[in-house]
């Protein structure tokens, strides 16, 4: 672009800095949308999502910039931040909505014409608004102030920088990507089915691609038994069922589609689950975020090889189990409910250690928008108070409308007041878990959404009576799109603030869009229920092209707390847990540690490679040189794998 | 002693979620009217059947009744896991309140103990004081601003706005975030976020500046230049 021809280099000139450009939003809305239908349908089908600010990044340079040649920096961050703040919903809306389908399909059927379709998006639409406009007066604490990381939205901004950081710098990021589309295309393969089987008794089964389990790297297969030796005998019998658990008479795969077995691969016990997800993002996510990230691996290692091992040894564990079977067991009986009660006693630490900084942060804010005729950086609190006023409106509208409590703490109150009250402590409730996502997510790049639409869900049915599910699913959902709302704004602004983009812009688009998402992804599974009802006779879940797996979990939880087996006091005491451990220098340390007894231990122990990496680098080559190429190339990596798979998602969608 | 806190801490977090990983198990040494009526949580138990794969004695769910209880011992079961939690029940509970103690002691040693000597930069920058760091950015900044107007095109401003901010970018600025231990040791929190609200927003014009400059918009390169001199001289101001 040649530079804007100037008269005199001292004074002052009119910007023309392209922004907020009409280009950028309609960009951004059109991308989002896309992003989001596809997102959705490969959420219901696999079980999470990405959130396309890494996408849209990538798409708006070569729209933007390329096409109609006039994007600028600030420009894309625009586009980006629209697309993302319309897609991001959809995690929240898969997670939650299709469990009443699962539940009862007759009784909460989704339909154009029908109540529960419209109050659902409503109640979703207020969860996205309420979510954005709480976390923006944190936006100040959580980047400037306590500089987290947020890796994506760094990420992001060294794509967003990559036309003016040289050349080489962009060779690197494109490296990445490029060694990430390598690592990952065995992984993403198998999604895509060509053809069909060639047996007569199965003809519509369509064959997939083959991945990296194709590969047949097995375990090798116990030594032959002594026929004359019953005791010999009996090691070989035992040496087969622990190389061949799923029975089919060969030796399990080590290398499979998306993960590697090191743990058996070296001879670990049964029960220590030491198994890689292959997944060139969790290693970009981890450098990015460098050592700090290993508290996150400490959690890990915490509850799967100190808890596990120490369970199955003590006889903790059920005694049908297999060692081998003994990690999943452990997750739902006691690592799980542990994780998610530490999330929430570190994050309450991470509040109360912060309300200091957050109060200055809130006076600031006050008082810029007080002030006539002053600028200030961030939509002023007015303007953010009537928008979290109006989602409230909404939620309590369709929360009025659906529940009809009559059980439950609330019991004996007035039906509105009730429901007032529900409102009320969802909203609260939104608040509190929109800090807790953005902090896990700014300092680790993860997201336990699932895990609190599990506690809202509970919440809300001990509010109003276990048997209110569409009561719980509703505020569970707009809990949900809430949080994936807050925590991609942060991420979105903590790119911002890289690049330099008034934080105020990016305010406005987000909550001036983010609305949209939530028709688009109720719509597109109204498409998919539509779809599945033709072909299966069945809206979604188990035996369908979209089996749900997130709804299915919840399930399980909605039916344990009908059945009162809520385990509240592992909730307890994860939280006291992480109180006390709050009380050293690090606040919110509960959280990382809880966030990762809660996630898969496959997905931290790949994060935690890159978290090593860092480190290595950084020894070896210094801070500067490892932050300078090694957060570009890891950029790369994060960016490969997400747009390797939204094409293999949109793939996927085609097929149907 | 830090070490010591360390040790403290990381091991009392292991007891501590160890004891609380036994909340729900209930030990079958206790007396029956304390079991009899309980909700197992988990199979318990295991007996050979026919298809030589193992089943439980009793299933997830069941209620414990004296019978069940009578084969379960037989079987040598030590516990089982239960619905109903129960502190007086809850084996653990001593360790897990050791734990929390654990915890709130190993985090008053790391706190009381002295911080150590930092390691040494390996650029001059990092070694200065935060005063010191944040001088030296507001002085770049001025220095840039002075020259510019000398350079013989926008081209050459535009490439000079670029290569100097790239190069504070990595050095003192980053200096200046890494000073925030020493910047709450003097000012406290609220005053720590005072100087890096100002600060911040500074950091922000000089992205702004970066990203115009890249983009070949000079006017507004400059008068993020400018808004971001004035910010670094309110962020010194709050620091001194």
């Amino acid at each position: 672009m040649p530079p804007e021809k100037s008269t005199d280099a001292t004074t002052p000139r009119k910007s023309t800095y392209r922004e907020t450009t009409v280009s950028a939003i309609v960009f951004g809305l059109v991308v989002g949308a896309i992003m989001n239908a596809s997102i959705t349908y490969a959420g219901l089908k696999i079980g999470f999502t990405i959130g396309g600010s890494t996408i849209a990044a990538v798409l708006g340079f070569g729209v933007l910039r390329g096409l109609l040649r006039r994007g600028s920096i600030a420009e894309t961050n625009i586009g980006q931040t629209v697309a993302s703040a319309v897609n991001i919903p959809n995690s929240g809306i898969i997670f939650t909505v299709p469990v009443l389908l699962l539940l009862d399909a007759d009784r909460y059927a989704l339909r154009i014409d029908g109540p529960l379709f419209w109050l659902m998006a409503v109640a979703c639409v207020a969860g996205s608004i309420l979510g954005c406009a709480f976390i923006i007066p944190i936006r100040k604490q959580m980047i400037e102030i306590d500089r987290l990381r947020f890796p994506t939205g760094t990420a992001v901004a060294a794509i967003l920088k990559s036309p003016g950081v040289g050349v080489a710098k962009t060779i690197v990021l494109l490296s990445g990507a490029a060694v990430a589309v390598l690592i990952f295309l065995p992984v993403a393969l198998p999604s895509i089915k060509l053809g069909e089987r060639p047996e007569p008794q199965q003809p519509d089964v369509r064959v997939p691609l083959p991945g990296y389990g194709d590969l047949d790297w097995r375990l090798s297969a116990p030594r032959p038994a002594d026929p004359e030796d019953p005791a010999d005998r009996r090691r070989y019998e035992d040496e087969w069922k622990r190389v061949d658990r799923d029975g089919d008479g060969q030796p399990d795969l080590v290398l499979e589609h998306d993960r590697i077995d090191v743990g058996r691969l070296i001879g670990l016990p049964d029960q220590i689950e030491f198994v890689f997800a292959i997944a060139p993002f969790c290693i970009g996510a981890g450098y990015i975020t460098g050592r700090a990230g290993l508290l996150v691996l400490a959690g890990g290692v915490l509850a799967f090889f100190v808890l596990n091992p120490v369970a199955f040894a003590m006889g903790w564990t059920p005694e049908h189990l297999s060692a081998a079977e003994v990690p999943g067991y452990a997750y739902g009986a006691f690592n799980r409910p542990l994780g998610i009660g530490m999330l929430l006693g570190g994050a309450l630490m991470g509040v109360v250690a912060s309300l200091p900084s957050i109060k200055e942060a809130l006076k600031s804010l006050a008082l810029a928008s007080g002030q006539k005729g002053g600028s200030t950086d961030e939509l002023g609190l007015g303007v953010l108070a009537l928008a979290a006023l109006l989602a409230l409106a909404g939620l309590f509208v369709a929360a009025d409308l659906l529940i009809d409590p009559d059980g439950g703490w609330l019991h004996g109150l007035n039906y509105h007041v009730r429901n007032l009250i529900v409102a009320l402590i969802g909203a609260g409730w939104i608040w509190f878990g929109g800090i807790i996502i953005a902090q896990c997510t700014g300092m680790t790049d993860w997201s336990p959404i699932s895990g609190m639409a599990l506690l809202t869900v509970v919440l809300v049915m001990l509010l109003v009576g276990s048997h209110q599910v569409v009561g719980a699913v509703l505020i569970g959902a707009a809990m949900c799109v809430a949080i994936s709302c807050a925590a991609d704004m942060m991420q979105d602004l903590k790119t911002g603030h890289l690049v330099g983009a008034q934080p105020k812009r990016q305010q406005i688009v987000e909550l001036a869009c983010t609305g949209l998402g939530p028709f688009i992804t109720m719509a597109t599974m109204l498409l998919i229920v539509g779809a599945n009802m033709a072909t299966y006779q069945k809206p979604i879940g188990p035996d369908t092209a979209t089996v749900a797996p997130q709804a299915q979990a919840l399930e399980a939880v909605i039916h344990s707390v009908q059945g009162g087996e809520v385990p509240y006091a592992l909730y307890g005491s994860g939280a006291a847990l992480a109180v006390f451990l709050g009380l050293g220098s690090f606040a919110g340390l509960g959280v990382l540690v809880g966030l990762s007894m809660y996630l898969p231990i496959t997905y931290i122990l790949t994060y935690g490679i890159g978290c090593l990496l860092n480190m290595a680098v950084t020894a070896r080559k210094g801070k500067t040189w490892a932050e300078e190429w090694g957060v570009p190339f890891c950029a790369g990596l994060i960016v490969g794998e997400a747009v390797l798979s939204l094409l293999v998602n949109a793939l996927v969608l085609y097929q149907g | 002693m830090k070490v010591l806190g360390q040790l403290l801490i990381w091991g009392s977090l292991g007891v501590g979620a160890l004891a609380a990983a036994t909340a729900y198990l209930a030990s079958l040494d206790e007396p029956d009217e304390r079991l009899v009526g309980l909700t197992l949580a988990a199979p318990a138990g295991e007996t050979v059947a026919t298809e030589d794969a193992p089943e439980p004695i009793a299933r997830s769910g069941e209620q414990i009744t004296p019978e069940t209880l009578a084969s379960l011992r037989a079987a040598g079961i030590r516990n089982v896991r239960v619905n109903e939690f129960s502190f007086a029940r809850w084996r653990g509970r001593w360790y897990f309140l050791s734990a929390l103690g654990g915890l709130a002691l190993g985090a008053w040693l790391s706190r009381s103990s002295p911080a150590g000597p930092r390691g040494a930069g390996r650029e001059a920058a990092r070694a200065a004081s935060p005063k010191d760091t944040l001088e030296a950015v507001q002085t770049a900044i001025d220095r840039l601003r002075d020259q510019l107007p000398g350079l013989p095109d926008d081209a050459s401003r535009l490439e000079t706005v670029v290569a100097q901010i790239g190069h504070l970018q990595k050095t003192h600025m980053e200096a200046f975030v890494e000073a925030r231990p020493a910047v709450i040791a003097s000012l406290g929190l609220a005053g720590f976020a005072a100087v890096m609200s100002s600060y911040a927003a500074a950091e922000r014009q000089i992205n702004r500046a970066w990203s115009a400059a890249v983009d070949r918009v000079l006017d507004e390169a400059l008068a993020c230049l400018d808004e971001a001199s004035a910010r670094l001289g309110d962020a010194r101001q709050t620091l001194c």
